[in-house]
């Protein structure tokens, strides 16, 4: 193995990637090191480009970026990068043929897992840890979405890699499996930098030591998650009637709403019957710093 | 390094899954036992045989691998793309490319050493190794083409027009065969036997092994960098393959068209024969002497046989040819002018083969009637009696044991000089006589009979038999000439024979 074994993490310095005019990513300035971080946005904020351009998939326009301490723009740097990476873009696409053996063999192939019988352990172990090893002589197109959905994790899980990316990975999967899952990236967290793109803020709460929010191609946000939800705290409250428009709230099981008030707008008065401040959670905090608008008229 | 290895093993394992992929494991034994059961074998094959049925073979390998390939081919640049690998799209496309020529060219190399293997006798002609190297490279041209297919359309849809062909040319073979489809197919033929082998000779000397060897490098060079072409956002490089690959193409076209202008014989006059025979190999048996093409020496003793009998006929004081085995490089080696004094042979044999003898014999005996070269000049001899005394030579060939072969043979050689009735009567007639009442009046009137002023009676008279045309008609069952064709063939303007 080579010295990026010992290397972790990435450094990005004033990253900018456009298409065409479009700035997808605005100078962002990034470091991360071991453990989960949460890559929070809303759709286009740019999440998947800057996954992918931690993933050396895309190259960067501008900036500076360094991965396991490599530099993605040098081909043989970008060759070590991906051997010790593990990458899961969003919506993977295999090849419908291959077995899931197949597919993870010639994955470890690619990222040079040693000899024919190492390989072979090391693919066996990939599909017991997302729980597909008896199914590991189906072909791909056999496969449910939420088990390719899973041999697309045990790809990216290949040879314990020092970086994790994953690019929306709990899409698909049920409940039992998302827990297993979380407890996978947990363990590979000890000692990987792994990155979680998501739109399931639950796993984010329940994985992450830092989320960093998109919006815009630019970082809206970066620090702890305890950290965001403070920025909420006193801004959430649960009362009888629907709030006034331009006001992010939705209606609860029990049919009051729960009402999230903009970072620098006045509460109402008087007080709307049954007004009761509540503990915001990780999802209205994520949704009063994107400033997106629920139910409320 | 680590690419080095990533890529070998990637290798590796690309060669393992073409030879446990379902297509392979059906396709494949299917076109060999296919290409066992059409491979035709001479009874005397020649290393142009060999050529020609390795490439008939070529393309059936050829085939299996195209669509064995193309299916690995579509993975890599439809389905693997987003992944982020290691290796780029481009070296895991080499990858690729290099398992499926090595499993190609080892099921190739393995198949065209069968055909010697199988031979009943070492194959005639001078070997040429470099010549095999090149029909090894014309078989990667299944696994290239996969890859540029898939790199290009991105989709199935060569593999499904190349296995649609099959079917279309069994059904319009077995459909069109008296319409203008039957053209169409026929022409369709001929492109993908040009395709397969476009230069005009078989390599079977160096230069022409050494030219057949750059042709299919250029296209084995043209098909890579068509591969190295199609990626996207590279557009110098993009540009920069395509102008070789234009280059290569030029390179092709005017390697044919010298091969065309060099190889194949433009002059029809003939050359002098060499004055050391035996410096060219030849050998004297008997009368004769026989000129045989580096590799064909053993061919000699089945020329010889076939001729004997026919020889022993004509008179020692009459002239013999050389026998002259046509120049290899040429494959319309009919259009070929035999040196002067010599009658040629060409590069088939089968002593089986009564046609065989029959040219040979009746090139022989056109010489010593002095007629124009046999085959290579078309003339009217009719009503001359040498032609009818040549036509009783020829029957005397080797492999003719009854009366009615005998006529065959004797009908073979007249064909070619405008025969009329009284010719085929007189003929056929001579050929149910005793052989030594016919062979005495030829020894002792040759130089009456073999004058273009004799006509049929004189050998008739010569005979005691009645006039040419009083003579019975032959037994047309017997015939190859029908009643109706007569006079043979050629028009009225046909040339008289000098």
């Amino acid at each position: 193995m080579s010295g990026v074994e010992g290397a972790s993490g990435v450094s990005a310095r004033g990253l900018v990637r456009t298409y065409g005019t479009r700035r997808a990513l605005d100078g962002i300035d990034l470091d991360l090191g071991p453990g989960v971080t949460g890559l929070l946005g809303r759709n286009g904020a740019g999440k998947t480009t800057l996954m992918r351009c931690l993933s050396t998939d895309l190259e960067i326009s501008d900036g500076e970026l360094r991965v396991l301490d490599r530099s993605p723009e040098r081909s043989t740097e970008r060759t070590e990068i991906r051997r010790n990476m593990g990458y899961l873009p969003q919506n993977p696409s295999f090849y419908p043929h291959f077995t899931a053996f197949g597919l993870l063999d010639y994955m470890a192939v690619l990222k040079d897992l040693g000899g024919r019988r190492e390989r072979h352990e090391e693919v066996r172990r990939a599909l017991r840890r997302v729980d597909l090893y008896d199914r590991r002589h189906s072909r791909i197109r056999r496969l449910s979405g939420g088990m390719r959905q899973r041999l697309g994790l045990a790809t990216a899980l290949l040879g314990d890699p020092r970086l994790l990316l994953l690019d929306e990975p709990t899409v698909g999967l049920d409940p039992e499996q998302r827990i297993r899952f979380r407890d996978l990236v947990s363990e590979l967290a000890v000692r990987s930098t792994v990155v979680l793109s998501t739109h399931q803020i639950e796993d984010v709460a329940a994985l992450c030591r830092r989320v960093v929010c998109l919006d815009g191609g630019r970082i809206i946000f970066d620090g702890s998650p305890g950290e965001l939800v403070d920025r909420a705290r006193g801004r959430v409250w649960e009362q009888d009637t629907r709030p006034e428009e331009g006001v992010t709230s939705w209606r609860l099981a029990d049919g009051r709403h729960r009402v999230l008030l903009p970072v620098g707008a006045p509460a109402p008065e008087p007080a709307p019957p049954g007004r009761v401040a509540v503990e915001p959670s990780l999802e209205d905090a994520y949704l009063l710093l994107t400033g997106a608008v629920g139910g409320g008229r | 390094m680590t690419r080095a290895s990533i890529f070998w093993r990637l290798t590796g394992l690309n060669l393992r899954h073409l030879l446990i992929s379902p297509v392979f494991l059906v396709l494949m034994p299917l076109m060999l036992i296919w290409l066992w059961l059409t491979t035709s074998m001479p009874a005397l094959p020649t290393l142009n045989d060999f050529f020609t049925d390795s490439v008939l073979k070529v393309a059936g390998v050829g085939a299996v691998m195209f669509a064995v390939t193309t299916f690995p081919a579509l993975r890599e640049v439809r389905h693997s793309h987003d992944l982020a690998l290691p290796l780029s799209s481009a070296l895991r496309l080499l990858s690729l490319t290099l398992a499926s020529v090595t499993v190609t060219s080892v099921i190739m190399g393995s198949v065209a050493a069968l055909y010697p293997l199988f031979a009943p006798v070492p194959p005639a002609g001078v070997f040429q190794p470099i010549a095999l190297v090149g029909v090894i490279l014309l078989s990667w041209y299944g696994p290239l083409s996969a890859v540029v297919s898939a790199v290009w359309t991105r989709s199935f849809v060569p593999l499904v027009a190349v296995g649609l062909l099959f079917p279309t040319y069994l059904l319009y073979t077995a459909l069109a065969l008296v319409t203008p489809a039957d053209l169409v197919m026929e022409q369709m033929s001929r492109f993908m036997y040009l395709a397969l082998s476009p230069l005009p000779f078989y390599p079977d000397t160096f230069e022409t092994a050494l030219i057949y060897l750059t042709h299919t490098l250029l296209m084995v060079l043209c098909l890579t960098l068509l591969v190295l072409a199609a990626r996207r956002g590279a557009r110098l490089r993009r540009v920069a393959c395509l102008g070789v690959v234009g280059l290569s193409l030029v390179g092709l076209v005017g390697l044919q068209a010298y091969a065309n202008d060099v190889y194949v014989d433009p002059e029809r006059s003939p050359s002098p024969l060499p004055r050391d025979l035996a410096a060219e190999g030849c050998v004297e048996i008997g009368r004769m002497t026989y000129c045989p093409l580096p590799g064909y020496e053993p061919w000699v003793e089945h020329w010889s046989t076939e001729l004997t009998p026919v020889v022993a006929r004509i008179p020692d004081r009459a002239p013999l040819p050389v026998i002259w085995q046509a120049n290899p490089t040429r494959r319309s080696d009919t259009l070929y002018t035999p040196p002067d004094g010599t009658a040629p042979v060409g590069e088939y044999w089968d002593p089986e083969n009564p046609y065989h003898g029959m040219d040979l014999d009746s090139s022989v005996v056109a010489y010593s009637l002095g007629l124009p070269p046999y085959l290579y000049h078309l003339c009217s001899a009719t009503g001359q009696a040498r032609v009818v005394v040549g036509s009783w030579l020829v029957s005397r060939g080797a492999v003719h044991e009854d009366a009615s072969t005998r006529f065959t043979a004797a009908e073979w050689f007249l064909m070619d000089y405008r025969p009329d009735l009284p010719d085929l009567s007189l003929a056929y007639l001579l050929t149910r006589l005793p052989e030594e009442r016919v062979a005495a009046v030829i020894e002792e009137h040759w130089e009456t009979l073999t004058s273009p002023e004799a006509d049929l009676d004189t050998l008739t008279e010569l005979l005691d038999l009645p006039p040419a045309d009083e003579l019975p008609e032959p037994d047309w069952e017997q015939a190859m000439i029908e009643p109706h064709e007569l006079p043979y063939e050629m028009g009225e303007d046909t040339p008289l024979c000098p």
